[in-house]
C-alpha cells in the first residue's frame, strides 16, 4: 500500500537524518559485542568505512584491543549492562592523535525481547569540556575550603586556628590537614583552636575537634581550646572524652595568656 | 592487579602498589595512607591467620566517580563470629585483634564473608 | 630483613624504625631495647618513625608495648617523627598510644627527655 510505504520511507528518512547528524557515536552491538550497525559519526571518528566496521568487535574498533575493556583502563559498560539488565554509563579516557586526553562518556542500553537481552545500543559522547569545567569547579571549592580554614602563626612555636561557621565532615578533614601541615611548616608546639565563631557544637562536631586535637598531639603539639560555651562542655562529657592535657577556656585572651606561659613568655605593658 | 601474600615483603610491596594506584586515580596523601594502612592490616592478617592468600587491587567505577577496590582472600581457618570481629573494641589477642573495625572506619565500604575451615574473603572500597 | 639498630644518644637510646617489622623481628627488637636499657641504664627511649609512611595496628601495638616495658624499667619513651597523614590515619583508625610522649622531631624529643628525666 503506497500510503504505508510513504510513511515508512518518511520515517526512515527522519531516522537517518537524526542518526547521521548528531555528535554522538551510536552503535548497535550483538550480545558478544560485535558491531551490527553504526551511525555516520562512528565512521568519521575512526576514519573507517562501513564494511570494515560491521561484524568487528566493538573494543577492536574503539580501543584497538582484542579483549573486552577492563580496569585499570576503561570498563566495558555492555558487560555491566548485561549483568544488571539496566542502562549503564561509564567514563573512558581516550587519547587523540596529538596525545591529548579526551574524556568520553559511554552508555550501553540493553535491548530486551522475548528471549531476554539480545542486543545493546552503545552511545559515546565527548565530555572533555564538561569534565574540565567540573574539575575547575572542584578546584575552586577546594580553594574556598582552604581559605576558610586558615592557620595563623601567632608567635614562634604558637599557631592559632580561628574557626568560623559550620564544621561538617568535609571541613573537618580540611581543618585537620591544614593544622597538621601548619604544625610541620612552622614547627609549632602549641595550637590555639578558637571555636568562638562556631555556632553549634554537637557531639559530632566535638568528636571531629577531638580527633583534630589528638592528631596534633601525635605530632607533639599541645592544643588549647578557646571559645568554649556550655554546649561543648555538654557534648564532650556526653562523648565520655578524656581531655587531660588539653586546656580549655571560654575567652581567647585567657587562652592566649596560657599559650604564652607554656612557651615561657609573658605579656608586659611597655 | 593481583599479589600473592606470603611474606612480610609482600605486605610492604602491596602497600606501595596500593599507594601508587590510589595516587594515580587522584586520591590525596591522607587517603593514600588510609588505603595503604588497610592493606597492611588485611595482608598481615592473612599471614598471621592463614599463612598465605591473595590480594587483588582494582580501580572501580560507578556513575561519575572512580574508586579503589581491595579484595583479600585466603583459605585459612575462617572467622567464627564476623559481627563480633567488626565490633569496635573486639580483639582475639591483646590489642586490636584483626583491625577490622578500624579498617571499616578508614574505607567507605567493607564486606566480610567467611566460612569456618574454608577461608575468608574481605572486600573494601574507597571512592574519590 | 635486617635488624633495626639501637643507638645511644646522651643518656638515651634511639631506635630509628625504617623497615617493616613482623613477628620475630618485632619480638627481637623489643628484647634488644629492654636489654640495652638494663645494660646502659638509659633513662629514655626515642622511637623515630620519620621514615614510615604507614603505621598499622601491629606497629601501633608494638610501640605501645615497648613503652610499657620501658616504663617498668624506669625509663620514659618518646615517639618522634609521625608524618601528618599517618597521624590522621591513626586517629581515624582509633589507635590510641597511651603512656608515650610525642614530639615533632628528634631535637624536640631530646629536649623533652633532658627536662623530664
Amino acid at each position: 500500500m503506497p500510503e504505508d510505504q510513504n510513511q515508512a520511507t518518511h520515517k526512515l528518512a527522519i531516522y537517518e537524518k537524526i542518526f547521521d547528524n548528531v555528535d554522538e557515536e551510536i552503535m548497535l552491538l550483538s550480545r558478544d559485542l560485535k558491531i551490527l550497525w553504526t551511525n555516520k559519526k562512528v565512521l568519521t571518528s575512526y576514519g573507517l568505512d562501513e564494511a570494515s566496521v560491521i561484524s568487528e568487535s566493538c573494543h577492536k574498533v574503539t580501543h584497538h584491543i582484542d579483549h573486552i575493556c577492563r580496569p585499570p583502563h576503561d570498563i566495558c559498560p555492555v558487560e555491566v549492562a548485561l549483568r544488571t539488565g539496566k542502562p549503564t554509563t561509564v567514563h573512558h579516557t581516550h587519547f587523540d592523535h596529538h596525545g591529548n586526553k579526551i574524556y568520553v562518556e559511554v552508555s550501553a542500553y540493553p535491548v530486551h525481547d522475548d528471549d531476554g537481552i539480545t542486543e545493546f545500543i552503545h552511545i559515546s559522547r565527548n565530555v572533555t569540556e564538561r569534565m574540565m569545567a567540573e574539575e575547575r569547579l572542584r578546584e575552586h571549592q577546594r580553594a574556598i575550603l582552604e581559605l576558610s580554614t586558615p592557620v595563623v602563626k601567632l608567635w614562634d612555636g604558637i599557631i592559632t586556628l580561628p574557626l568560623i561557621g559550620v564544621i561538617d565532615s568535609n571541613r573537618a578533614k580540611q581543618i585537620m590537614e591544614n593544622l597538621l601541615e601548619a604544625i610541620v611548616r612552622t614547627q609549632a608546639s602549641i595550637a590555639v583552636i578558637d571555636i568562638t565563631g562556631v555556632p553549634m557544637v554537637d557531639t559530632e562536631v566535638a568528636d571531629r575537634l577531638i580527633r583534630t586535637i589528638k592528631a596534633a598531639g601525635l605530632l607533639g603539639t599541645r592544643c588549647i581550646l578557646v571559645g568554649t560555651k556550655p554546649d561543648i562542655a555538654q557534648s564532650i562529657v556526653n562523648l565520655g572524652i578524656d581531655l587531660t592535657g588539653v586546656e580549655t577556656f571560654s575567652s581567647l585572651q585567657v587562652g592566649l595568656e596560657a599559650a604564652f606561659k607554656q612557651v615561657g613568655l609573658r605579656v608586659v605593658r611597655a | 592487579m593481583q599479589i600473592e601474600i606470603k611474606t612480610v615483603e609482600d605486605i610492604v610491596a602491596s602497600r606501595s602498589l596500593a599507594k601508587e594506584m590510589a595516587k594515580e586515580i587522584g586520591f590525596g596523601i591522607v587517603d593514600q595512607t588510609k588505603i595503604a594502612t588497610v592493606i597492611s592490616e588485611l595482608t598481615r592478617n592473612i599471614i598471621k591467620y592463614a599463612v598465605e592468600g591473595l590480594l587483588q587491587i582494582s580501580i572501580i567505577e560507578s556513575i561519575n566517580r572512580k574508586g579503589l577496590e581491595i579484595i583479600c582472600e585466603d583459605r585459612g581457618p575462617g572467622i567464627a563470629d564476623i559481627e563480633l570481629a567488626l565490633k569496635p573494641g573486639y580483639s582475639t589477642s591483646r590489642g586490636l585483634g584483626m583491625g577490622l573495625p578500624g579498617a571499616k572506619k578508614l574505607m567507605d565500604e567493607l564486606e566480610v564473608s567467611s566460612e569456618m575451615g574454608k577461608g575468608t574473603r574481605i572486600t573494601a572500597r574507597k571512592w574519590l | 630483613m635486617s635488624k633495626i639498630p639501637i643507638m645511644k644518644i646522651e643518656d638515651f637510646l634511639l631506635v630509628s624504625v625504617q623497615t617493616e617489622l613482623h613477628d620475630k623481628l618485632a619480638e627481637e627488637l623489643q628484647k634488644d631495647i629492654v636489654e640495652r636499657l638494663a645494660k646502659t641504664n638509659a633513662k629514655g627511649v626515642l622511637i623515630d618513625v620519620t621514615a614510615l609512611d604507614v603505621v598499622d595496628s601491629f606497629l601501633g601495638r608494638l610501640i605501645g608495648d615497648t613503652a610499657g616495658m620501658t616504663r617498668i624499667m624506669g625509663a620514659k619513651t618518646v615517639l618522634v617523627g609521625v608524618q601528618p597523614a599517618v597521624a590522621i590515619t591513626l586517629v581515624e583508625f582509633g589507635i590510641e598510644l597511651r603512656g608515650i610522649h610525642t614530639a615533632l622531631n628528634m631535637e624536640r624529643g631530646l629536649q623533652w627527655l633532658r627536662k623530664n628525666v
